[in-house]
């Protein structure tokens, strides 16, 4: 048992002093690289970190240990009384008088307290025997979303809102309200952050509510005779997963670890292939002082709520197999390297027509024959991240190979082959951070001749060149005039022609896109940070476009993307996070002949609270 | 694609530098004849299909039926629906019945008719809905009628050309009947023009049976193919499947070197984003015919009264004056007209009636917007051709108030099918707009003595207001079909039928039930006259001088009506003083070249500044027109007109028919 709680100090001593945050967040959500809900993690993280923060800087002078900027690490050799301060339980009963266990040390008892040791933050075992505690942890995460937008909508077909509807563009203007009520439970045994959990049973109901107003009919609804409102709510089972700690495999507390169930998985630093919440397994861990972090896994998609992208219990008939290899310090410190390999099979093409919750039709798409398909694609790829010197660079490289069984567009049979391409570049100048991106996803050269070259991810999410900031990957576009299918997605980057992200069926018959990026991001204080971001983007190719809205005309340029977004985070924590952004799509000749050559905005505001 | 790996990884890692060059033309999808693309786009001329090519394409279809187990009826028609032959094998079933596989009651549902008559009507679908610029078949017609669009895809409105099936018609004025084929039947009032030429009715209509293509040759439209055995006269209720239809392949084998160029055939066209229907049997999947091809026995031929001779006919070149479609110039746009043998145009621009103190039309008028329309047509984007960016091909009618014919033009190579469709377009809006409509429409329905004629306006009134068809709005074509569909709102499956629409089968109480071979009042309208002529069931033997009573009606609904979009009533001052109605490409565009073909924006474009209203043109004052109307159901409104998106060609302008 000593032995046990020894590492688990030192290791995370280990962490600590050299500031290797992202390293110790990895202990607690390692290896998702990212999270459904980061701040779940980096919180945990730094709640359970505190003892020993406290305690290293009241020994801050005596240690000797201590690395120093710019120097080489020393040897690690920790002070006696580290050992010394805990309870030994089997031999010391005296000392339950007056320390019952280490957990309790600063209990203060008070649920609502987040900032101190709380039963509900996992910060005090439930049950258990000593050295076997369980331990209960809860987030409630309230995320509340104003939106007003303008962006090209259809007239209704058979009926219109307004009389003297004569064209085929209506009104453009939109308003939405969201709200999203996360709450997250996780019962685990182990020691808390002092090292990975043995046991851990997560379960995560998200419950939302949403509204939008619009000033056309048939659109949020199929059936004009809704109107042009519409509220939805539903409740989405976002993790529902138990987390087997299989072996450590080393003294480092490297490790083997089997987690089984609805769970968050992005597959890249970006998130630009999959990233999704769904039931699964997974094999991951570290290897050699966590220099090495591996996934092995296969996931089984579950269909979206329509309205609020939550899941619902009805299977996408999507498997998902991958397995990723991530290296750090590739091949310099500060700069890591990820290869993975995804195979997907999209099987839904055996099942019967699916219908989204507004009426529409998803799958089969509605464009070209609307036929059903099936997909199995390979993806390979390479993806880095870190800094080589004061430059940060992020990159990453997909190829996918593969086929669908019947692409609606080319009205046959299709081998995939396709790539994408995101480059980004940055640099600190003190509060300054400047940074220059580049995605390329490769567009199909021509529908009808059996050979899908255009670039689909499984389902993407990407954070990059503004992410949600951004115009183009904050909203859906719908192809008016081209089917009932959106030009991009929200929360997507790429120009698939899906009839929504997670509901269609990707499809690798589709014009791709170019996106040149230039952003400037402010700390403006330590509670202020302001991004900003400009994007040219164009199609890759528009022969997709051109055959889908029988018009030869389209020209490549979409336009100028241009985004800026405040964080406001008023107590340096993720508590209370106040997020305002506002983005416009400048358009250029290729969107103009899509949808005309109006300027179309985007203006939220977003509050996060949390406990 | 081993190969094109390294391509792809150098092409991604090189990407410092930014891709450049875009992509070309399309080669198409095999479906036709992928080995040639003779580049028609209405450029192409004087080619026909001569007796030979008749005579191989039906030894070629012999060789097909043969290699199948089966004994076919086969029609070969030109362009413009001469009959060049009809040929029935041994042991061909004589007769086929009307199946819209809804188990629906009433209309034509049922009715047994000639299988010579049904590959007639399905050789002639091939022929009508096709061009240079894009080649449909029975399967594409079968695509684009029925209640939803795509046909299964719910709450999806119905098919672009709903209701287009009841067009062409023996009853029709327009169509011409044939001299040169064997007559029988008293001529009644029907066109018995000098030389009898033009184009032709197809007995039953527009066929939505799988098995009819059109011919081409060297990329030009000469013809199309018509095959009918299996004894159902139907339509595919299912086009997500692939089926399997030996009609279709007989058919195909027939058309062996008269396929369409690939990338004309309706598969690489879109509409609305959805690719249409051409064949489920791909020419690759046909067999080798084995040679000789069997010898055609001239006893099988037949001769159907009306329609076809004895003898294998050679067709005649599509706009020489023998098809009664001749070339011409208008308004600097390469058109055609309608003519006598002679050359003479069958419809000279003539002025419309008054409409008590406003004057009808001057000839004036009627040229400019025919002028206008055409010029519209020739700037719209083509949405039913290929190549991309071609302009629009349509046929244009403008008809005074009470339904006769002022002016007519048509862009050269518009499909055949819209000559007759305009006119029942405009003449619907004329009518339908009509302050008398109510009493004209009730008037009618005593004197129809097949079937139930229901009461029409009642059911319209009781739906829009008491006083409907009496007050004047303003019905566009799109309007009129908006009601005339099985369901309101048109395509959410499961709403009670459109008032002028019969409820879709399985409704509880109904009586007769919707299908595309009872659409409703629009097949009541025209029941009595439709088959009866050509013994089916039975009725008089003689051709009628109209779809309608023209003793209630005379020329207003001569041809029967239309219910999918594509036309607009023209006012002067308020008054209605006629329709223009268009057919031939995409309904946004028929739409748009009708009304800003009428509109100020459009005459001034024209150069006709001079005739019109100073802002309207001709087109109704906006609060009368048929989107104003309040609806029972909520939220629901009537449309007027669908302008598309990115009308124009060399033109980056949307929503142009705004404020017009």
């Amino acid at each position: 048992m000593k032995y046990r709680v020894r590492r688990a100090v030192k290791c995370l001593s280990d962490l600590t002093r050299s500031r290797d945050w992202f390293s110790i967040a990895s202990y607690i959500c390692l290896p998702n690289f990212a999270s459904l809900v980061p701040p779940l993690c980096i919180m945990t993280a730094l709640a359970s970190s505190l003892p020993v923060l406290a305690e290293d800087k009241a020994n801050q002078a005596q240690s000797e240990t201590r690395q120093i900027p710019g120097q080489d690490a020393r040897p690690t050799k920790f002070p006696p009384f580290v050992y010394e301060s805990i309870p030994n339980y089997e031999t010391s009963a005296s000392d339950f008088v007056s320390v019952p266990d280490r957990w309790r040390q600063f209990y203060k008892g008070k649920f609502y307290d987040p900032y101190n040791q709380n039963v509900l933050k996992g910060d005090i075992p439930v049950f258990g025997a000593p050295g076997h505690e369980w331990f209960f942890e809860s987030t409630i995460i309230s995320d509340t979303l104003l939106e007003r937008r303008a962006l090209p909508l259809p007239v209704g077909g058979p009926s219109t809102n307004s009389s003297e509807s004569t064209d085929t563009f209506g009104e453009r203007r939109q308003g939405i309200i969201n709200e999203n009520l996360l709450t997250s439970f996780s019962l685990y045994k182990g020691a808390t952050s002092f090292k990975p959990p043995e046991f851990e049973f997560r379960l995560t109901p998200v419950f939302n509510y949403n509204y939008v107003d619009i000033e056309e009919t048939g659109v949020l609804r199929v059936n004009p005779e809704y109107g042009n409102t519409r509220d939805d709510n539903h409740m989405g089972l976002q993790d529902a997963f138990v987390d087997i700690h299989l072996a450590d495999l080393s003294e480092r507390y490297d490790f083997l670890s089997l987690r089984a169930g609805i769970q968050n998985f992005i597959s890249d630093f970006r998130g630009f292939v999959f990233s999704d919440s769904a039931p699964g397994v997974r094999l991951f861990g570290n290897y050699e002082n966590n220099i090495w972090q591996y996934n092995l896994a296969w996931f089984s998609r579950l269909d979206k709520d329509t309205n609020s992208g939550l899941n619902t219990f009805d299977s996408r008939h999507e498997q998902v197999f991958l397995a990723n290899i991530y290296h750090q310090d590739l091949p310099i410190p500060g700069h890591g390297i990820s290869f993975s390999v995804l195979h997907r099979r999209d099987s839904a093409g055996d099942f019967a027509d699916d219908y989204d919750n507004n009426g529409f039709l998803v799958r089969p798409a509605p464009i070209g024959d609307e036929r059903a398909k099936n997909i199995s694609t390979t993806y390979i790829g390479l993806s880095s991240d870190g800094h080589i010197g004061r430059i940060n660079s992020t990159a990453a490289f997909y190829y996918v190979t593969g086929s669908e069984s019947h692409n609606p567009i080319a009205g046959q049979e299709v081998d995939i082959n396709a790539a994408m391409l995101a480059m980004e570049l940055s640099y600190d100048i003190d509060w300054i951070r400047l940074r220059a991106s580049f995605f390329w996803a490769s567009g199909d050269h021509d529908p009808f001749d059996g050979r899908a070259t255009g670039f689909d991810s499984i389902v993407d999410n990407p954070n990059f060149a503004g992410g949600d900031l951004s115009f183009w990957q904050r909203l859906g576009i719908p192809l008016i005039g081209g089917g009932g299918v959106n030009l991009v997605n929200a929360g997507s980057l790429l120009p698939d022609l899906r009839p929504g992200k997670e509901e269609g069926q990707s499809n690798f018959v589709n014009p791709g896109l170019r996106l040149y990026n230039l952003g400037v991001d402010f700390e403006l204080t330590p509670k202020l940070k302001l991004i900003n971001n400009a994007s040219f983007l164009q199609f890759d190719n528009v022969s997709v476009l051109r055959a889908v809205r029988q018009d030869g005309s389209f020209d490549r340029s979409i336009g100028f993307d241009f985004s800026s977004g405040l964080l406001y985070r008023p107590f340096l924590n993720n508590n209370v996070q106040v997020r305002v952004g506002a983005s416009a799509l400048v358009t250029d000749k290729g969107f103009e002949n899509l949808f005309g050559d109006r300027v179309l905005f985007d203006v939220f505001s977003n509050l996060i609270l949390q406990y | 694609m081993k190969a094109r790996i390294p391509q792809l990884l150098l092409a991604a890692l090189a990407l410092a530098i930014p891709l450049s060059g875009c992509g070309g033309g399309s080669a198409g999808r095999g479906e036709g004849d992928s080995a040639a693309d003779f580049g028609c786009d209405g450029s192409c001329a004087g080619q026909a299909l001569s007796v030979d090519d008749v005579r191989l394409i039906l030894q070629q279809g012999l060789a097909g039926a043969q290699k199948l187990g089966v004994a076919a009826t086969f029609a070969v028609l030109d362009r413009v629906g001469n009959v060049l032959a009809v040929y029935a094998m041994d042991g061909a079933a004589s007769t086929t019945r009307f199946d819209g596989q809804l188990s629906a009651v009433g209309g034509l549902e049922g009715a047994v008719v000639p299988s010579t008559l049904a590959a007639i009507s399905k050789a002639g679908t091939g022929a009508y809905l096709s061009s240079q610029g894009n080649a449909f078949s029975t399967r594409t017609a079968s695509q684009i009628i029925q209640e939803n669009f795509n046909p299964g895809e719910l709450n999806q409105p119905g098919g672009p050309l709903f209701g287009v099936q009841f067009s062409q018609l023996s009853c029709s004025d327009v169509t011409v009947r044939d001299r040169g084929a064997a007559g029988s039947l008293a001529s009644g009032g029907k066109f018995n023009l000098g030389g009898g030429i033009g184009p032709r009715a197809l007995p039953l209509g527009l066929s939505a049976d799988p098995g009819g293509f059109p011919l081409y040759k060297q990329g030009d439209l000469v013809g199309g193919i018509g095959v009918e055995f299996d004894g159902v006269y139907g339509l595919d209720r299912n086009i997500q499947d692939i089926d399997t239809s030996p009609e279709e392949e007989v058919a195909l084998y027939a058309a062996i070197g008269f396929f369409a160029p690939a990338e004309r055939v309706a598969s690489n066209i879109f509409a609305g984003g959805k690719s249409l229907r051409y064949s489920d049997v791909q020419p690759g999947e046909l067999e080798q015919l084995d040679s000789p091809l069997p010898e055609l026995d001239s006893t099988q031929i037949q001769v159907i009264p009306e329609f076809s001779t004895t003898s294998i006919r050679a067709g005649v070149v599509f706009g020489s004056l023998d098809s009664g479609i001749a070339l011409t110039v208008r308004a600097g746009v390469p058109s055609a007209s309608l003519v006598f043998s002679d050359g003479s145009p069958r419809y000279p621009t003539r002025a419309g009636l008054a409409v008590g103190a406003v004057a009808g039309l001057g000839v004036t008028e009627v040229d400019a917007l025919l002028d206008s329309a055409l010029l519209t047509a020739a700037r719209a984007r083509a949405a039913i051709r290929r190549p991309l960016d071609t302009a629009a091909r349509v046929s244009i009618w403008v008809v005074d108030r009470q339904g006769n014919a002022l002016g007519f033009t048509r862009s050269q190579d518009a499909p055949v099918f819209g000559i007759d469709v305009a006119l029942q377009k405009a003449r619907t809006a004329a009518f339908f707009s009509s302050p008398d409509a109510a009493a004209k429409l009730r008037a009618v329905g005593q004197r129809n003595q097949v079937g139930t004629f229901d009461d029409w306006t009642a059911r319209l009134q009781n739906f829009v207001s008491a006083s409907s068809l009496s007050d004047g709005i303003a019905y566009a074509n799109r309007s009129v079909g908006n009601l005339a569909r099985p369901f309101f709102v048109d395509g959410i499956n499961g709403n009670p039928n459109g008032p002028l629409s019969l409820p879709f089968p399985g409704t509880t109480g109904a009586s007769r039930s919707w299908s595309p071979f009872n659409t409703g009042l629009q097949l009541d309208l025209i029941f009595q006259r439709l088959l009866s002529p050509l013994g089916v069931p039975s009725a008089p033997q003689s051709l009628p001088d109209s779809c309608t009573d023209s003793s209630v009606l005379g020329k207003r609904l001569a041809n029967g009506i239309q219910i999918f979009p594509g036309s607009v009533p023209l006012y002067r001052n308020g008054t209605l003083v006629g329709a223009i109605g268009i057919s031939g490409d995409g309904i946004d565009q028929d739409d748009m070249i009708a009304f800003y073909g009428a509109s100020r924006r459009g005459l001034d474009f024209a150069g006709h500044t001079d005739v019109g209203d100073a802002e309207l043109g001709f087109n109704a004052p906006i609060g009368i027109r048929a989107d104003t109307l309040e609806l029972g159901p909520p939220n629901t409104r009537l449309r007027y007109v669908n302008c598309p998106e990115a009308p124009f060609i060399q033109s980056e302008e949307q929503n142009v028919c705004d404020g017009i």
